[in-house]
This record gives structure tokens, C-alpha cells and sequence, in this order.
């Protein structure tokens, strides 16, 4: 499912389509002009037609289009994953109560663009959009939900468990909750909102959020497949990816390896890190994925190849790719 | 299409209605339409508030800075969609 079906799908609103597809082969950018009648009499209505008063309310529960998505969201994520991967997914997912945006606009159209946060908020099961531009809604839209399709709680040991990041909760004082793996989690929800709901890399703003985490995430990928990330992510199995990892390192730099994601991950949110401890934490990054990426391919009895860019920076590779 | 006739300096006109949102910042619903003239290769554009669950108070004039900023926000916006669509 592309991002152009979505597209089309928002256009099938109930105001608004036959007028959009009037402009949809304007070869331009469809520019306006804003009529502010400052003089009030300027400008009288004679007559509304009754089909603007029809459809559904534009409060966010109601609203069509975000339902639209929410039934795109869930139709490819159970085509493409597993069922035996989605228990997580069933449980949250299928039980959302509302997608909120406290401010900004609740309409019928979306456009591409730019960076919102959001956060999905596990206590209530629904999802907060900060956002004041409406562009900026899609692609936090499909990364949140992806937060609240990998989430699960255990509330016997206070840990909150989404995709690879955990969360031990501090009952007495929140302050003191302690957050692992956060880096990863963001890298790999980032790139699993692209690959599966924008293969056509059409929402070009979802490229630039977690650049770095979401190059963590694909070599990843490239070292324990696809198959497998997905499910130990969905899984919420940061202990699963662990475990896999440890064919090919130690667990104390797995360790070290995630901790560092969660270094470039702090640092990406408030850059007050030295530039030392980043280089630190960047280098060694790239050292774990090149090195484990080897022993991966070794083992399958391949040759070691780089495709493209997938480090953090430029980094020496210690192999010639063949 | 629905259209929606509003006088204009005295002149009756029928306008295409591109566009109705909802603001959370000012709580108000907006309509955008056109007669589809043009200013220097720019579609003019009206817009009023309106109210999608009462007929009866029919579109109402835009009168104040908040509510203007927030059309021409939104104005800024959706250009890209058409673009990309």
C-alpha cells in the first residue's frame, strides 16, 4: 500500500474531490489568492448547498479519513507480519480509542511534509499528535501506531515493553523511570513506518527523522533479517535481539552497542553531548554493525558486501567490499 | 461539485467550494471556495467561517486577525497537496 493509495483515499472525501481532481493534472503548484474582504458587505451568501452539512463530524473519532488510515494501518500489518508476531497488535491496536491532536487542524485532507512529534500514550491507549501544521500528520499517524502495535505491559515487575526499547517504571517517583534501548526502537519504528506504508518514499520528511537510528535499523536488518526484526519488534523482544546478536558479538558489547544508540538517540532530542563522547559513541556503532554484519554473512557462508551507505558517517571499512 | 452563490461588489457569482477544515486553534470551522477568476496566475479564494451542524446560521464573515492567519496557514499547506497529487 503506497503512500498515492492513501492519498486517494483522502480524496475520496465527501467536499472536496470532484474540486481537488479538477486541479489533480495542473501541471503547477496550485496557488491562491486569499480575498480578505476587509469591507464586510463586500461579500454576501445567498445560498448553501445541504450536502455540507452531510458526512461525518470533524471532531478526530468521527473523522473519516483518520479512519480510512486506521483501516490501511491494520490491512497491511496483517498482510505483511505474521499473526503468531501480533498478539501485541491485537490486544492495542484493535482496542485504540482515539488518534488526539490537541491543536492544529481536523480536516478532510492531508498533505505530505513536515516533522510532528507524537506519543502514544500507553496508560490510555491512545495516541497524542503535537502538531499545528496538518502536513505533518501522515507519517506520525503510521509511526505510532507502530508504537502501539509492539507495546505490551507487565505490571508485576513495572516494565513497559515497546518493540526494543524498555521501560522500567518507578512507582514512587517517575523521574526515576529508566528507559533502555530507546535508540534502537525509534530507528527501527522510523524505518518500519517508511518500508511498509512509504516504499514509494513519497512522505520525504519521514526520511529525515532518526536518519541515524534508522540506519542503525537497517543494518540490523541486513544481519538478522527481515523476517526476524520484525517479529522480535512487534514481539516488543529487546531480550530476543539480544540473544540473536550474540552469534555474532559478546553480550557486553551488545550491551554497549545499545546503550550508545540510546547516546545518539538523547543527543538527536538535546544536543548538549560533547562532541567526543558523540564521535565515541558513533564509532564504536559502526565498529559492532561492520564487524557483526561480517561474522553474519561468514556464517551463511557468503562474501562480505556493502550495498550502498549504511554506516553513521564515513567510516574507514577494515574490508574492501568484493 | 457543490457550489455554494454569494454576491460579490453586487455580482451574483457560483463558486466551487475546495475546502472545509476545523481549526483547533481558534475552534472555529472554515470554507474555502472560488469563482474560479485569477489575479496574476493566482486562484482567488473566499473563505468563511461556518457551521457544519446548523444551516441556519449559514457561512459567516471573517472578521478578525486570528481567524484570517488561520485560513492563510492552511492555504499554505494544502498547495502541496495538489502539488503532489
Amino acid at each position: 500500500m503506497s503512500v498515492a493509495n492513501i492519498l486517494l483515499i483522502l480524496l475520496a472525501a465527501k467536499i472536496g474531490i470532484s474540486s481537488i481532481k479538477k486541479y489533480i493534472i495542473r501541471p503547477q503548484k496550485l496557488k491562491m489568492k486569499l480575498i480578505e474582504y476587509s469591507n464586510t458587505d463586500m461579500v454576501k451568501v445567498i445560498d448553501l448547498p445541504d450536502e455540507l452539512y452531510e458526512g461525518s463530524d470533524l471532531d478526530v473519532k468521527d473523522n473519516e479519513v483518520y479512519q480510512k488510515i486506521y483501516e490501511e494501518f491494520g490491512k497491511v500489518i496483517e498482510e505483511k507480519i505474521p499473526r503468531e508476531d501480533l498478539d501485541n497488535y491485537f490486544r492495542n491496536f484493535k482496542t485504540i480509542k482515539e488518534i488526539k491532536t490537541p491543536t492544529g487542524y481536523m480536516l478532510k485532507y492531508l498533505s505530505k511534509g513536515q516533522l510532528v512529534g507524537g506519543t502514544y500514550n500507553i496508560k490510555d491507549n491512545l495516541i497524542d499528535l503535537e502538531t499545528s501544521k496538518l502536513s505533518k500528520l501522515l507519517n506520525s499517524i503510521f509511526h505510532e501506531l507502530l508504537h502501539a502495535s509492539s507495546t505490551r505491559v507487565d505490571l508485576d515487575n513495572n516494565v513497559i515493553y515497546s518493540g526494543f526499547s524498555q521501560m522500567h517504571i518507578h512507582k514512587e517517583d517517575p523521574r526515576k523511570n529508566e528507559v533502555y534501548g530507546i535508540g534502537i526502537n525509534e530507528g527501527v519504528t522510523q524505518y518500519l513506518a517508511n518500508k511498509l506504508f512509504d516504499p514509494d518514499h513519497q512522505l520525504i520528511s519521514a526520511y529525515s527523522v532518526y536518519q541515524e537510528e534508522q540506519a542503525i535499523a537497517k543494518a540490523l536488518e541486513k544481519i538478522i533479517g527481515e523476517e526476524k526484526l520484525r517479529s522480535l519488534y512487534f514481539r516488543a523482544d529487546l531480550q530476543g535481539l539480544v540473544t540473536e546478536l550474540e552469534q555474532y558479538a559478546t553480550r557486553e558489547e551488545i550491551y554497549k552497542f545499545i546503550n550508545y544508540t540510546d547516546v545518539l538517540f538523547y543527543y538527536s532530542q538535546d544536543k548538549k553531548l560533547k562532541l567526543k563522547e558523540l564521535d565515541d559513541a558513533k564509532n564504536f556503532i559502526n565498529l559492532f554493525l561492520i564487524k557483526a554484519y561480517d561474522k553474519s554473512m561468514k556464517a551463511k557462508g557468503l562474501e562480505f558486501t556493502l550495498e550502498g551507505s549504511w554506516g553513521l558517517d564515513n567510516y574507514s571499512l577494515p574490508y574492501k567490499s568484493k | 461539485m457543490e457550489k455554494i452563490k454569494i454576491s460579490i461588489n453586487d455580482e451574483i457569482k457560483e463558486c466551487d467550494i475546495l475546502y472545509t477544515f476545523k481549526s483547533h486553534g481558534t475552534r472555529n470551522y472554515y470554507l474555502i471556495c472560488t469563482d474560479n477568476t485569477y489575479s496574476n496566475d493566482e486562484l482567488n479564494v473566499y473563505s468563511f467561517i461556518y457551521y457544519p451542524k446548523d444551516k441556519s446560521k449559514g457561512l459567516e464573515k471573517i472578521t478578525n486577525k486570528e481567524d484570517w492567519d488561520e485560513v492563510k496557514e492552511f492555504i499554505s499547506l494544502v498547495g502541496v497537496t495538489n502539488e503532489c497529487c
